[in-house]
C-alpha cells in the first residue's frame, strides 16, 4: 500500500530544453513582478512619485503576472515529476510557454498602453465600463488571458491523458477504489494523485474562465449585451481563486518528491493521503464564495457553506502534507542546504498563511477587514513564502545544488535568511497595516500610513535581491542542466 | 447492400432536410438550432463515417489533417448558428438548401473523417471549448435584451439560453464520467521515465 519516491529523475534532451526555458521565463517574469510590487509600495511610502492612473496598472500588471507566473512555474515543476511516472509531451509544454508569452505580451500592451487597470480581478462590469480606459483594452487584456488559459488547459489535458493512460481512469490515478475499498492494488505515488487533482482542477477552472471572458468581450465590443454583475462575479472567482489556489497544488509535488532525498526516507502515499486531496479537489472549486460575503445579494447558505469550507479546506494541506512532511524530517537526520531549507520555508509558507486566510474567510471578520491590506497580507504570505520558495527551490535543485554536488557556501544561507526574514517582514507589514484598517487599493496613502509603506518597501528590496541571487544562481547553473550533468 | 448506419443517415436527412417537416423545425428558434443542425451534422457524420478510410494515427500528417477537419466543421457550424443566416435560411430556400447541404457536407462529413484522427489532447480541447462556448451561447441568448433574429421572439431566445445551458451541462457530464471512473485497466509504467510523446 506503500509508493515510494524514485531515486534518480531522468528526462531527455527535449525536456530539459523545455523545461529550463519554462523557469528561464518564469523567473525573468517573477523579477520584474517584484520590482512592480516594490514599485506600488514605493509610491504608497510617499519615496516615489507614481501617477495613480499608473498605479493601478501597475497592480493590475503585478496580480495577473504573479499568478501567471505562480500557474507557469508550478506546471513546470508538475510536468518535470509527472513525467517520472507517465509519458507527457515536450511539444504541449511548449505550447503553453508559446501561448504563455503570446498572452503576457497582450496583456502588457493591453495595460500599460491601452490603460487598462481593473486589477487581476476583472470583475464585471469594471474592465469594460472603467471609463478611463477604452474598451478595446479590456478587450485585449481578456483575450490576453484567454491565452495564457489555453495554455495551461493543453498541459492539463495531457496530463490528464497520459495519466488515463497510465492508470486507467483519473479515479484510478486518484486512488478512489483504494480508498473507498474496492481495490487493494498499490496506491499511485504522491505525485500522481497530486497530478490528477490539478488536472481536474485546473479544466473545470479554464472552462468556468473562458465561460465569462468570452461573454465579457461581447460586452466590450457591445455594450448593449450585459451580464448578470453577481452571476459573472461568482464565475471569475471560480476561475479566480481556483486558478490562484491550485498553483500550490501544482508546484506541492517538490517537496513530495524532493524532501524525501534530503531526509532519506520516502514520502509515503496513504489512504488518509489520498482522502486529503479528494477533500481538496472538491474544496478548491466550491470554496471560491468566501470572496463575496459583503454582496448581500449573495444567497446566506452560499455563504455559509463558504466559510464552514475555508474552515475545512485548510485540514487536507496541514494533516497530509504538513504533518506528513514534519513526520517525514523529524529525527531523519536530513541534511540542510539551499534547496531543502527553500523547501521547509516554503512549507511554513503555505501552512502559516492559511491562518490569516482563515481568518479573513470568517464573515464577521471578513465584513470589516475585506477591503483592507489584511487580504494582500494572506495571498502574500501564501505565494512570496509558499510557492514561489517551492519553484526557486526546484530551480536550484535542477541546476547546481543536487545531493552531493555543491557544497553550501556562507552567501547561499545568507540568502536564505535575507529571503525568510525579510519575507516575514514585508507580509507582517500588509498584515498589521489591515489590522489598523489601512484600505487595498489605494494609490495615494494618508501620511499617518506612510510608515507602514516604508517598512514594507524595505523588505520588499531586500526580498527582490534574495530572489535574484537564487535565480542568478540558477542561470549560472544552466548549463550543467541542459548538459545533463 | 445498405447498411444500418446509411439507413439512419438517410432517414434524419428525410426528416431534417425535407418539407414541410423542414419548415416545422425552422418555424422554432430551439428546434431549428437544437434539433434541425444537429440532425444534419449527425446524418452527414454518419454518412462520413462509411467513406472515411481508417486512419493511421503513427502518419503525422493523419493528424494534422483530423485538425483541419475538424476545424472546418466548426466554422460550418459556428457559420449556421450566426442569427443573421439562421434568419436569412428561414427567409430564402434557396439558402436554406445551402445551408442542407454545408451542414452534411462541411460539418458532418469531416468531422467523421477527422475525429478518429485527432489525438486525445485535441478531443479534449474541442470537447472543453463546446462546453464552455454552449455556456457562452447560453449567457448571450439568455441575458441579450434584444431580438438577435428577426424571424424568432425574444421569449424563445430565453428558452434556447436554457437549453444550451444544459447542453453544457450534459456534455460536461458525458464527458466526465468515462474520464473519472472508466473501466480501461491503463497501462505498465513507461520504461524511460523523462520521455517525450506524441500525443
Amino acid at each position: 500500500m506503500v509508493a515510494e519516491n524514485p531515486r534518480v529523475f531522468t528526462i531527455d534532451e527535449a525536456g530539459r530544453r523545455i523545461v529550463a526555458a519554462n523557469l528561464v521565463v518564469a523567473g525573468a517574469v517573477l523579477l520584474a513582478m517584484m520590482l512592480l510590487g516594490l514599485t506600488m509600495r514605493l509610491g504608497q511610502s510617499g519615496w516615489l512619485e507614481v501617477p495613480p492612473a499608473r498605479f493601478y496598472q501597475i497592480m493590475t500588471v503585478h496580480g495577473t503576472g504573479m499568478i501567471g507566473i505562480a500557474a507557469l512555474g508550478g506546471i513546470t515543476v508538475m510536468w518535470y515529476f509527472l513525467s517520472q511516472y507517465v509519458r507527457l509531451s515536450t511539444h504541449i509544454l511548449t505550447a503553453n510557454l508559446l501561448l504563455f508569452l503570446i498572452g503576457v505580451v497582450i496583456i502588457l500592451t493591453a495595460d500599460f498602453i491601452g490603460g487598462f487597470a481593473a486589477g487581476w480581478t476583472i470583475l464585471f462590469p469594471l474592465p469594460t465600463h472603467g471609463a478611463v480606459w477604452p474598451a478595446e483594452a479590456a478587450f485585449w487584456h481578456l483575450l490576453g488571458l484567454m491565452l495564457v488559459g489555453a495554455g495551461l488547459l493543453l498541459v492539463a489535458l495531457d496530463f490528464g491523458r497520459a495519466l488515463i493512460a497510465r492508470y486507467g481512469s483519473l479515479g484510478r490515478s486518484h486512488g478512489w477504489p483504494q480508498l473507498f475499498g474496492l481495490s487493494n492494488d498499490p496506491l499511485p505515488p504522491p505525485t500522481v494523485i497530486a497530478g490528477t487533482m490539478v488536472t481536474i482542477v485546473t479544466t473545470l477552472t479554464v472552462i468556468g474562465g473562458a465561460s465569462i471572458m468570452v461573454p465579457m468581450m461581447i460586452n466590450a465590443l457591445n455594450p448593449a449585451f450585459t451580464i448578470n454583475p453577481l452571476l459573472a462575479k461568482n464565475v471569475i472567482y471560480f476561475f479566480g481563486h481556483s486558478l490562484a489556489n491550485v498553483t500550490i497544488y501544482m508546484a506541492v509535488v517538490v517537496i513530495y518528491e524532493l524532501l524525501p532525498l534530503f531526509a532519506g526516507r520516502p514520502y509515503k502515499a496513504s489512504r488518509i493521503f489520498v482522502a486529503g486531496w479528494t477533500g481538496s479537489t472538491i474544496m478548491v472549486l466550491i470554496i471560491f464564495p468566501h470572496h463575496l460575503f459583503m454582496d448581500f445579494a449573495m444567497p446566506q447558505w452560499a455563504s455559509g457553506m463558504a466559510q464552514v469550507l475555508s474552515f475545512t479546506n485548510s485540514f487536507p494541506a496541514m494533516l497530509v502534507t504538513g504533518f506528513g512532511a514534519l513526520a517525514l524530517v523529524h529525527r531523519s537526520g536530513i541534511q540542510w542546504s539551499l534547496v531543502s531549507g527553500l523547501l521547509f520555508l516554503s512549507l511554513f509558507g503555505w501552512l502559516a498563511g492559511i491562518v490569516p486566510a482563515v481568518i479573513d474567510a470568517t464573515i464577521v471578520v471578513n465584513s470589516v477587514m475585506h477591503n483592507t491590506l489584511w487580504v494582500p497580507g494572506h495571498f502574500h504570505f501564501y505565494m512570496l513564502l509558499g510557492v514561489i520558495p517551492m519553484i526557486l527551490a526546484f530551480m536550484l535543485y535542477l541546476t547546481r545544488d543536487r545531493l552531493g554536488r555543491s557544497p553550501e557556501k556562507d552567501s547561499d544561507m545568507w540568502a536564505l535568511i535575507v529571503y525568510l526574514g525579510a519575507g516575514l517582514g514585508f507580509v507582517l507589514v500588509f498584515l498589521y497595516s489591515g489590522r489598523h484598517s489601512v484600505p487595498r487599493r489605494w494609490a495615494v496613502h494618508w501620511p499617518e500610513w506612510m510608515v507602514y509603506d516604508r517598512f514594507a518597501s524595505v523588505f520588499a528590496a531586500l526580498v527582490i535581491l534574495a530572489a535574484a541571487f537564487f535565480i542568478v544562481r540558477f542561470l549560472i547553473g544552466l548549463r550543467h542542466f541542459l548538459s545533463g550533468r | 447492400m445498405l447498411s444500418y448506419r446509411s439507413l439512419v443517415a438517410a432517414g434524419l436527412l428525410l426528416i431534417a432536410a425535407v418539407p414541410p417537416l423542414a419548415w416545422w423545425w425552422e418555424a422554432s428558434l430551439v428546434r431549428h438550432m437544437l434539433m434541425q443542425i444537429p440532425m444534419l451534422v449527425l446524418a452527414g457524420f454518419l454518412l462520413g463515417t462509411l467513406v472515411a478510410p481508417s486512419p493511421d494515427l503513427g502518419v503525422r500528417e493523419e493528424r494534422a489533417g483530423g485538425i483541419a477537419a475538424v476545424l472546418l466543421a466548426t466554422f460550418c457550424v459556428t457559420f449556421w448558428m450566426i442569427p443573421r443566416w439562421l434568419d436569412a435560411a428561414v427567409a430564402s430556400h434557396r439558402v436554406d438548401a445551402i445551408k442542407i447541404m454545408t451542414l452534411v457536407l462541411l460539418a458532418g462529413l469531416p468531422l467523421a473523417w477527422g475525429w478518429p484522427r485527432l489525438g486525445p489532447v485535441a478531443r479534449g480541447f474541442v470537447w472543453v471549448q463546446a462546453i464552455s462556448m454552449a455556456i457562452v451561447l447560453g449567457l448571450l441568448y439568455l441575458t441579450f435584451p434584444n431580438r438577435l433574429c428577426n424571424s424568432y421572439l425574444v421569449n424563445e431566445q430565453a428558452i434556447l439560453g436554457i437549453a444550451m445551458l444544459g447542453i453544457a451541462g450534459f456534455l460536461g457530464l458525458a464527458g466526465a464520467v468515462p474520464v473519472l471512473f472508466g473501466a480501461n485497466n491503463g497501462s505498465p509504467a513507461p520504461r524511460h521515465p523523462g520521455a517525450r510523446v506524441d500525443p
